[in-house]
């Protein structure tokens, strides 16, 4: 999938947060993208992926430092993806955020295990992630 | 009563839950206004959307008529713990493309005609918008139980077909005005 690169975010401050988007839709992809980029974190690389199988492959290979993911997706979900982040000690540090549909609580629970730092559920106001995104990536600056 | 309690809600039950849930979708995600409406209001509505111009300029009567109004059918199928079926929202295909403009941020002021977006886009955004429809209903429905969704389907309807023609009405239909055009959302439950 694309990626992209938001280079004039950059601050002296805080680190650039690289970011990874996993949904099986392209419009949501876009949605969450636009949200991130309305930000005042500065976000270095922007990836997208299709699939829980696709974002593993962007993880092995880049440098991502927070992952938005849905649930249901063909291929790979994304509870499956968020296991297979918990089994690998150096992917401890990503930070994890659900964006799903299924707001069930036994949905939410289950996720909780897997050291989710969010859940939110669609539909969400787009200042939801932003805020989100703001307050998770100062506390990592901190 | 929580609707997780009651595996077989009546057609009121759904039909205040469905509204409730496209209200909700509508609202936050798509920033379009939904209005309850009665069969004559939804009629007429149907008919306005009938009579309405062609989305582009065309030349030529083929071209012209594959130009004419359509309509769009979005299903998703679920499976719960209680009830699995599916949820199908009918809606001409203008409508469908001012919400997925509306949520990719796309200015909707100008007319609904020259809102640009490639059909890929439209049926991607409407794929979403029925599932996040039908999440927010089960998620209301369902409680503390999980759910599973299958994915999106969204298909054209031929050219003149018409909401008000359809066999197809089961008693867990609901038809509504959103931006002032006709929505039609119904339920096909089957026994888990």
């Amino acid at each position: 999938m694309g990626q992209h690169t938001n280079e004039a975010a950059t601050s002296p401050r805080q680190r650039p947060l690289n970011i990874l988007i996993v949904d099986d839709s392209a419009t949501m992809r876009m949605v969450i993208r636009r949200v991130v980029d309305l930000t005042e974190v500065p976000i270095g690389t922007v990836y997208e992926a299709n699939n829980g199988l696709e974002a593993i492959k962007i993880l092995e290979t880049c440098t991502v430092h927070a992952v938005f993911t849905d649930i249901n997706m063909p291929v790979m979900n994304g509870h499956e993806l968020l296991f297979e982040i918990a089994q690998r000690e150096h992917w401890n540090s990503i930070l994890r955020i659900v964006i799903s549909t299924d707001g069930s609580r036994l949905r939410q629970a289950e996720v909780k295990e897997l050291n989710v730092n969010l859940y939110i559920q669609k539909p969400f106001r787009p200042e939801v992630v932003r805020n989100a995104l703001s307050r998770i990536a100062n506390a990592d600056a901190h | 009563m929580p609707y997780h309690e009651s595996p077989m809600p009546t057609p009121t039950d759904t039909d205040d839950a469905l509204y409730v849930a496209l209200l909700h979708v509508c609202e936050r995600s798509f920033f379009a206004f939904v209005e309850a409406c009665d069969a004559l209001q939804f009629a007429v509505l149907v008919g306005k959307t009938q009579s309405q111009p062609p989305l582009q300029d065309v030349n030529g009567l083929e071209a012209m008529a594959a130009q004419l109004p359509r309509w769009l059918k979005a299903s998703v199928a679920f499976d719960g713990n209680s009830s699995s079926g599916a949820i199908e929202i009918l809606l001409p295909e203008r409508l469908a493309r001012w919400l997925v403009a509306s949520l990719l941020g796309i200015s909707t002021e100008v007319d609904l005609g020259q809102v640009e977006l490639l059909d890929g886009q439209v049926f991607d955004g409407t794929g979403e918008f029925v599932n996040m429809v039908c999440g927010a209903w089960l998620t209301d429905r369902s409680g503390s139980q999980a759910f599973s969704l299958g994915p999106p389907a969204v298909t054209r309807l031929p050219a003149g077909w018409s909401p008000l023609a359809d066999p197809c009405h089961g008693p867990n239909r609901l038809q509504v005005c959103v931006n002032e055009l006709p929505l039609q959302i119904s339920v096909r439950s089957s026994a888990a």
